[in-house]
């Protein structure tokens, strides 16, 4: 798979507190991930772990304090003109978390579309451009239920030829089944028109069945990276434990006792990442802990070669996601010290 | 302990009246913890409000009774259910954001409420807050805070702490986890059920998300264009939901464990209210529809517990089907 984005060691900080006070919070701390072309990934992570800070930086809407991101090898901070920069946000759109507010209500459905056609492919006449946001609308499946609002974000997207859509939460204030619509709208806009998605949202469950990869971040920095079937098969670090066990199953058994007991231990909170010391953020609310962890940051670092996984996924008659340079990356000293972590089950 | 029967709840429109909850009848029981699903704009949020008493025009009661406690509270005065609310009934709201006032402290806004109902010596309102925030896991420290020094899950949770104040025998809450990642969601509905345990009170929970409630409701009822479409024990009906609308939503949500399989869904969209159809109101989206489905509307019938509304369990069709 040809790269087509990537994240090396990427931070942005915001300062907080009056004007003099010297306190930072550190929203995205030294992240480095890439997105493949046709690819989707899926960002999980708690509200405040800086997965919304992740998308605002590739868009373009801050600016790094640290790292850069790199899109087709040639990084973004180097567009300057206003026409590189109108190229890149139609290569790279966002679509945000709330339909409702996102769109403008005095326009009709096909002024933003038509809008950003307008501005992004100036080459088109009028008919052209009507003729373009026809199709657009029959891609995202916007007929005369104009009910769908949700698809509109992704209609004005896919109206300047984009090669990665940064998708916000799309789904998050969805039905179930409307939910199903749009994910699988996801899948054919990755089939059909071949475009990368970056899949931000907490509900790993739908992320499972568009995505081809997984990162899970955790207050501001990344703690596991992987094919997604195998990070949910066997997550390594501790946190992406935690967050697989709480998503609820209603075909499982109801949890024991002791689980119930062990789930109200864990009210903690994520973390508000103000002036950090070195060591693993997750310490606070981690099981397994030991001596190092309170010393040194962990790094993300290659666990286990993909290929392992899928090759005993494809034994067991699973099927894998085969891709050839993915692999397993955590960010826990006790998983990478070769211990197999079961912090929560 | 609580008796709702016949409830219909009117909106009134411009294109004449809309029917969003439709004859909804049901008990909760003392300590009772019943779910109520459904896709937004089935009526589930229109049924809580008509409960509480909580509707404002253009949405009125046009039918129905709701007995708390052995009183009707569809006939109460303003005066007399206010004298109830917080006391005996509390409500907690879908976006704790909004419910909580953002110009004072949360130990204010509990003052608030226990003054209203007769505690006025400054020593038991603070000893009383202190104890339903510890109650909910929040240091009381937090009283002196304001709701935006607090994170999503310490709000929702100051809510529930507030709801608690009188220790009430019903909490009614409108989706207080929709706003919270998975992780906190939990945690604070285990401690719910936990505060339910010790303390007794019934809770009717309304979300849309059906596996929430999976594991902690003792009874679910499934809402449907303003109508029950299926009542029961939670898990029987996780484990085998007859109607094709319980099916259809337990389907549509993915899990992460086991294989992965197809998602279904159901396809369509919720009707518009304002026309009733003669037949099933989800005739157009059932995947199990059949020919009467179109002429006769589906009663509520009982089956192994379970209360339905599909003509699939009426004896006649069911062999008429077969």
């Amino acid at each position: 798979m040809t790269e087509l984005l990537r994240a090396d060691n990427l931070t942005r900080h915001f300062k907080i507190g009056a004007t003099l006070s010297r306190r930072t919070l550190h929203a995205v701390d030294d992240v480095s991930f890439s997105i493949g072309e046709r690819e989707i990934v899926a960002l999980a992570g708690e509200s405040g772990s800086g997965k919304s800070t992740v998308a605002r930086l590739l868009a373009r809407l801050y600016k790094p304090t640290g790292g850069q991101v790199l899109f087709e090898g040639k990084p973004i901070s180097a567009i300057r003109s206003r026409r590189d920069k109108l190229r890149y946000s139609g290569q790279v759109p966002m679509v945000f978390q709330d339909p409702f507010s996102s769109t403008n209500p005095v326009f009709r459905v096909s002024h933003g579309v038509l809008r950003v056609l307008k501005l992004h492919r100036p080459e088109l006449s009028a008919r052209e451009r009507q003729a373009e946001a026809q199709r657009v609308f029959e891609v995202v499946g916007l007929g005369a239920d104009m009910l769908q609002r949700y698809r509109v974000g992704f209609a004005q997207a896919l109206a300047a030829r984009p090669k990665l859509i940064l998708a916000d939460e799309p789904v998050s204030m969805l039905d179930v089944s409307i939910r199903i619509g749009l994910l699988n709208l996801m899948t054919k806009l990755r089939d059909s028109e071949g475009v990368s998605i970056l899949y931000i949202t907490h509900d790993i469950a739908s992320a499972r069945y568009v995505a081809d990869r997984l990162i899970v971040m955790y207050a501001g920095q990344i703690a596991e990276v992987g094919p997604i079937e195998d990070v949910l098969a066997g997550p390594k670090h501790p946190y992406t434990q935690l967050l697989l066990s709480a998503v609820p199953d209603p075909k499982a058994p109801p949890p024991s006792a002791a689980a119930l007991a062990a789930a109200v231990g864990e009210r903690g909170e994520p973390p508000k990442v103000i002036d950090p010391v070195p060591g693993c953020r997750f310490l606070p609310r981690c099981p397994v802990s030991t001596d190092i962890c309170g010393k040194v940051t962990p790094e993300l670092r290659v666990l286990t070669a993909t290929r392992e996984i899928a090759g005993a996924a494809a034994a067991a008659g699973e099927v894998a996601v085969a891709t050839d340079e993915a692999t397993r990356e955590v960010a826990c000293h006790v998983a990478q010290s070769g211990v197999d972590v079961k912090a929560f089950s | 302990m609580l008796e709702v029967s016949g409830l219909t709840v009117e909106y009134a429109t411009q294109n004449g009246t809309v029917r969003a909850v439709d004859d909804v009848s049901f008990t909760v029981g003392r300590g009772e913890f019943l779910g109520i699903v459904g896709e937004s704009g089935c009526g589930k949020s229109t049924l809580l409000f008509g409960i509480a008493q909580l509707l404002s025009p253009p949405a009125r009661i046009t039918a129905g009774s709701v007995t708390f406690a052995g009183k009707n509270l569809v006939a109460m005065t303003d005066k007399q259910l206010a004298a109830i609310r917080w006391r005996n009934l509390s409500v907690v709201m879908q976006s704790a954001m909004n419910a909580l006032n953002p110009v004072k402290s949360v130990g204010a806004q509990f003052a608030d409420a226990l003054r209203a109902h007769g505690v006025s010596s400054r020593k038991p309102i603070v000893a009383r807050s202190a104890e339903v925030l510890r109650m909910v896991g929040i240091d009381p420290v937090h009283l002196k805070s304001y709701p935006h020094q607090l994170s999503g899950g310490m709000r929702q949770r100051a809510m529930i702490a507030m709801a608690l104040l009188f220790t009430p025998d019903l909490v009614i809450m409108d989706e207080p986890t929709s706003a919270l990642d998975v992780v906190a969601q939990r945690s604070l509905m285990v401690q719910i059920k936990e505060l339910q345990r010790e303390l007794g009170f019934a809770i009717i929970f309304v979300t849309h998300d059906m596996s929430l409630v999976s594991h902690f409701s003792d009874n679910l009822l499934v809402m449907y264009a303003g109508q029950i479409a299926e009542i029961g024990g939670t898990r029987q009906i996780f484990a085998s939901p007859l109607h094709p609308y319980s099916r259809g939503l337990l389907e549509a949500f993915p899990g992460i464990r086991g294989p992965k399989e197809p998602l279904k869904g159901i396809p369509g969209a919720p009707p518009d209210l304002s026309v009733i159809p003669n037949g099933c109101r989800f005739l157009p989206r059932c995947p199990l529809k059949m020919d009467e489905c179109a002429t006769t509307q589906p009663a509520l019938v009982e089956r192994d517990g379970v209360a339905v509304r599909c003509l699939l369990y009426v004896p006649e069709s069911l062999g008429a089907a077969q």
